[in-house]
């Protein structure tokens, strides 16, 4: 049978012969040009060329694929084993190998947007490098002297900036680095701005953002030369990216994340309202305690004044009169005494005189002759026929001399 | 003399004053000079905010050269 077929030799092909044909027809057919295929890559490589080789697999089959370094270009995420894609491209039969496989002319990852994945992807690599780690956040100072604004000039976001900026905390001086925050050349021009804020060294804090916009329009902070830039910034960044819910890689790696450039720019600076509460905090605080070191010593005063010496001044005094009193009642005590005593004295005195006095002697008999109330002692004193007095114990006489005898 | 003190000097200067003054471990001379002295301080930095106005400037680089020029921003 085999034989039969064999001997017909009519339709011989070579080997190029049939791939070519193959070739042909897999390239000429419209259904195999520009084809979407959806699979899961595995057995990736990249040439020293530059292109990349994988397969595009499923549950139950394979086929090579081949992206070249030009259409690699515009590809923003990053090809990884066991990733879902979607590709674009034709079926392409390569001769030499008699291998046919998908020409890609695009990717997209199958679920998430294209951006969305170079998105996770370029995150997970930085956080992996440790871009995004705390040790490395640089500390927003509390009082900037001078605020770097890295935004558009022409953007809502600057003067809702300036706006804050200047009603909290007019001490602070504005430097704009006027730069381009969307398209293609966004990314370069921040990053210029970056650097041109790091010359400045007077520069102690910086503002970088825009207003919200789509992942498209973000994009610029998502890309790996911006992230870099703001973890070689010398100055502590503040990213302020669209709205609250929009997170950008320059996010991640920024010193700090505000969710809109307006909280941004209150994170730059303090508040003058509270610096004026702040600051008649400590005018009371000082008030209050010089008060009371005002009333310490006061007290204290007060502590020496109320003791006795001052407090009662006339204790002393009183203390004198009451000394006085005992002593004018010792000195009255010993006069009265001294006074008894002379009065014993006396009367002995007074008992002896009565003794000696002429009554007592009267007493005994005797009498007292005078004459003219001159006491005769002598017979001479008196003449004959002279009245004389004479004093009895009882009683007087009157009686004449009738002679006088010398003894 | 030095130049004059920056806003947040003064604060910290401010903060230390008070807190002296709080332990109340001065005598009293001092403590009316510290308090004296904070006072003042409290009315420089009231009046420094009150009277401040916002500089902007705008910097570019051309040619490697780095302009700084006032800003129209107001």
């Amino acid at each position: 049978m085999k034989n039969t077929e064999f001997s017909l030799k009519t339709n011989i092909f070579s080997v190029a012969e049939l791939t070519s044909y193959i070739k042909n027809l897999l390239e000429s057919d419209e259904k195999l040009n520009h084809i979407f295929v959806r699979g899961e890559i595995s057995n990736l490589s990249e040439s020293t060329h530059g292109h990349i080789y994988f397969s595009l697999k499923d549950e139950e089959s394979q086929i090579r694929c081949i992206l070249f370094r030009k259409s690699k270009e515009n590809l923003k995420f990053k090809l990884e084993h066991g990733l879902k894609i979607i590709v674009l491209g034709s079926i392409e039969v390569y001769k030499t190998k008699g291998e046919y496989s998908i020409i890609i002319e695009e990717i997209q990852p199958d679920g998430l947007g294209a951006l969305n994945l170079a998105f996770i992807q370029l995150k997970n690599r930085l956080e992996k490098e440790g871009l995004f780690s705390i040790e490395h956040k640089k500390l927003i100072p509390k009082f900037p002297n001078f605020l770097g604004i890295i935004t558009s000039p022409t953007g809502a976001a600057l003067q809702d900036i300036l706006n804050i900026v200047k009603r909290r905390y007019p001490l602070v001086k504005v430097v704009i680095a006027p730069t381009i925050v969307q398209g293609k050349e966004a990314s370069k021009s921040i990053v210029e701005s970056i650097q041109l804020m790091n010359e400045l060294f007077y520069v102690d804090v910086i503002i970088l953002g825009r207003g919200g916009g789509s992942l498209e329009e973000l994009w610029c902070f998502n890309e790996e030369i911006v992230a870099r830039a703001i973890f070689d910034s010398r100055i502590p960044i503040i990213s302020a990216v669209g709205h609250e819910t929009d997170f950008t890689i320059a996010d991640f790696v920024a010193d700090y994340r505000a969710p809109t450039p307006s909280a941004a720019a209150e994170k730059a600076t303090p508040d003058m309202k509270e610096l004026f509460e702040t600051l008649s905090s400590f005018y009371i605080r000082c008030i209050k305690s010089i008060h009371h070191i005002l009333d310490i010593y006061q007290s204290y005063l007060k502590q020496i004044i109320n003791r006795a010496a001052f407090k009662r001044p006339l204790d002393k005094i009183h203390s004198y009169y009451r000394e006085i009193d005992h002593r004018a009642y010792k000195l009255q005590n010993s006069i009265s005494r001294y006074i008894a005593f002379k009065r014993k004295k006396l009367e002995i005195i007074e008992s002896k005189v009565r003794a000696l006095s002429p009554r007592s002697v009267l007493e005994r008999g005797y009498s007292i002759v005078t004459i003219d109330n001159k006491i005769v002692k002598h017979f001479s004193d008196v003449k004959i026929d002279d009245t004389i007095n004479v004093i009895l114990s009882k009683g007087e006489l009157d009686a004449k001399v009738k002679k006088l005898k010398e003894d | 003399m030095t130049k004059a003190a920056s806003f947040e000097e003064n604060l910290d200067k401010l903060h230390k004053i008070v807190e002296d003054l709080e332990k109340g471990e001065l005598s009293l001379k001092d403590s009316l000079e510290k308090f004296q002295e904070g006072v003042d301080i409290i009315e420089q930095c009231h009046k420094e905010l009150e009277s401040a106005e916002m500089k902007i400037e705008n910097i570019t680089k051309k040619e490697g050269k780095i302009i700084i020029e006032p800003s129209n921003e107001k």
